[in-house]
């Protein structure tokens, strides 16, 4: 994973997509997957670097899908 | 016609491409195991911003999902519209994490913002549980199961 102090975003988007990706794989999670995604996450230090960047991007991110629901459903009434 | 199946192609080769990424994912976990690096402390608040920001990247892709499946004809609009709305109720409710964790400090997060979180999810389970039901389609249970796997993770957190 990630080292060093300065991180790209990328560092933290791919962790996130490891996450995702563990998940998708392994539902429901066992304990041994949870630590697992933990001990990823423990290794990366640009978490609490980032904590604003991170809430930021979170917020786009559902901005935008809550965006297309309300478009598909404007556009597919029942 | 052609852009439909451009669209289901490209959902097939998103799975396969998460698929693959998921193996790397749990062979890097076997290596941690033998390996074990030296873990650096991280606090339940910034736990919760990263399950946070799976959470609506996961819901994203769950979104796009539901809508090229369907613009593609694998389920029809009447199976797409249960799972998009559970798709924004899921938006709302990370939305609503987020922005509780930008107001968040270690110092109030036991006694403030857990609680603010886990309610959250609570009224999520409750919202989502009459929509969930009518997700049939396989495709897309497969992708919910990863929604509701972030979930959990974030659910570990707030717990007292």
């Amino acid at each position: 994973m990630s080292s060093g102090t300065t991180q790209p975003p990328t560092g933290t988007a791919s962790l996130v997509i490891a996450i995702i990706t563990a998940a998708l794989q392994l539902a429901p999670l066992a304990l041994s997957t949870i630590a697992g995604i933990k001990e990823l996450l423990s290794r990366d230090p640009s978490v609490p670097e980032q904590l604003k960047t991170i809430l930021a991007d979170t917020e786009a991110d559902n901005a935008a899908t809550l965006a297309a629901v309300q478009a598909w459903l404007a556009a597919h009434p029942t | 016609m052609t852009l439909y199946r451009k669209y289901a192609l490209d959902v097939f080769i998103a799975l396969m491409f998460a698929l693959i990424v998921a193996a790397c994912v749990v062979t890097e976990v076997g290596c941690a195991a033998q390996n074990p690096p030296p873990l650096q402390p991280k606090t339940p608040l910034q736990w919760i911003a990263v399950y946070n920001a799976a959470l609506a990247k996961a819901n994203r892709a769950f979104e796009g999902g539901v809508e090229a499946l369907a613009a593609g004809g694998t389920i029809s609009n009447a199976q797409a519209r249960p799972a998009l709305l559970v798709s924004q109720q899921v938006a709302t409710a990370s939305q609503a994490i987020a922005k509780a964790l930008e107001n968040a400090t270690e110092a109030n997060f036991a006694a403030s913002i857990a609680p603010q979180v886990a309610a959250i999810l609570q009224q999520l389970g409750a919202n989502t549980l009459l929509e969930k039901q009518g997700i049939t389609a396989p495709q897309l249970q497969q992708l919910y199961a990863a929604i509701t796997a972030v979930t959990v993770l974030i659910e570990q957190e707030v717990k007292p």
